[in-house]
C-alpha cells in the first residue's frame, strides 16, 4: 500500500447480495502485501461488515428494505496500514440500549451479530446523521 | 429358557449443507431441518465441513434445531468447518461447548 485507496459500493438493502460485500473485500485484501494471516483476517472483516449489512436489512429498513440502499465505502491507508469501512443507509436509528451481549455459555438464537462485530473489529463507531445512519468499521492490518 | 430379543434402532440424519449459510439462504437451511423435526428426527449430525461462511443467522438456525432436538430428548453434533476463520467463530461463541463438535461426519455419528 502505497497510497490511500478507496472503494464505493452502493446496494439495494436485502440479503441477496450481502455475497458482493465479502468478495469486493477479498479482492480489495488480495492487493494489500504483508497481511498476517491473510485468510482469517479477511473473513473476519467479511463477516463483520456482513452482520452491519445484514442488521441495516433487518432493523433499520425492516419491511421497508427492498427499497432502501446501502452505501459502503473501503478506505486503505498506507501509512496507518488501516481499513476503514463506512457504512451509510436512511432507515431507522440503531437502538444502542435494546442491544444486548449475548450470554456465550448459554446457547440463545439472538444477538450474536454485533458482539461479532465488536469482537472482530478494532473500533467500531455508530452515529446518526441528517440523512439516516453512519457505522465506521476500523481494522489494522 | 425363554430369550427375549428388543431391536433398538436410533435414526440420526446427517445433515450437510454446501456453501455459504448466511442471512440470505438460512430460511432455506431452517425449512429442510423444520421439515426432519417434523417427521419425528431429533439426533442430528449437521455436518459443515463444506460451509466456507457461517453468519449470526446461519448460527441462530444451528441453535434454534439445538434446542428443539433437546426438547424432544434428541441431540445435535456438530462436524467442524474446514476453513480455519470460521473454525475460530465457532469457538469465539463457544459454540464448540455449547454442542459437541467432531473433526468427521463419521466421528460424530459414533459419538451419539
Amino acid at each position: 500500500m502505497t497510497e490511500v485507496d478507496t472503494v464505493r459500493l452502493d446496494l439495494p438493502a436485502t440479503h441477496k447480495y450481502l455475497n458482493v460485500v465479502g468478495a469486493c473485500i477479498g479482492e480489495l485484501l488480495e492487493r494489500v502485501e504483508g497481511l498476517h494471516e491473510p485468510t482469517v483476517l479477511t473473513y473476519n472483516i467479511q463477516l463483520a461488515v456482513h452482520e452491519i449489512c445484514a442488521n441495516i436489512v433487518d432493523h433499520a429498513y425492516g419491511e421497508k428494505s427492498p427499497a432502501g440502499r446501502i452505501g459502503i465505502t473501503f478506505t486503505l491507508q498506507p501509512v496507518t496500514r488501516t481499513m476503514h469501512v463506512d457504512l451509510h443507509d436512511t432507515g431507522a436509528a440503531f437502538d444502542a440500549e435494546r442491544y444486548q451481549e449475548p450470554d456465550l455459555d448459554a446457547a440463545q438464537v439472538r444477538g450474536y451479530g454485533l458482539f461479532l462485530v465488536k469482537e472482530l473489529m478494532d473500533d467500531v463507531l455508530y452515529e446518526t446523521e441528517a440523512n439516516g445512519n453512519h457505522w465506521r468499521l476500523t481494522k489494522q492490518l | 429358557m425363554d430369550i427375549t430379543v428388543d431391536e433398538h434402532i436410533i435414526r440420526i440424519v446427517t445433515v450437510a449443507p454446501h456453501g455459504r449459510i448466511d442471512a440470505f439462504n438460512a430460511a432455506t437451511l431452517r425449512g429442510r431441518l423444520d421439515e426432519l423435526l417434523n417427521e419425528g428426527v431429533n439426533r442430528f449430525v449437521l455436518d459443515l465441513s463444506d460451509v466456507p461462511f457461517l453468519d449470526s443467522a446461519g448460527m441462530a438456525v444451528l441453535i434454534s434445531l439445538l434446542k428443539r432436538a433437546r426438547q424432544s430428548g434428541g441431540d445435535v453434533k456438530l462436524v467442524w468447518p474446514a476453513e480455519e476463520a470460521a473454525r475460530r467463530i465457532l469457538r469465539l461463541t463457544k459454540f464448540d461447548r455449547v454442542f459437541a463438535m467432531s473433526e468427521t461426519a463419521d466421528m460424530a455419528l459414533n459419538s451419539f
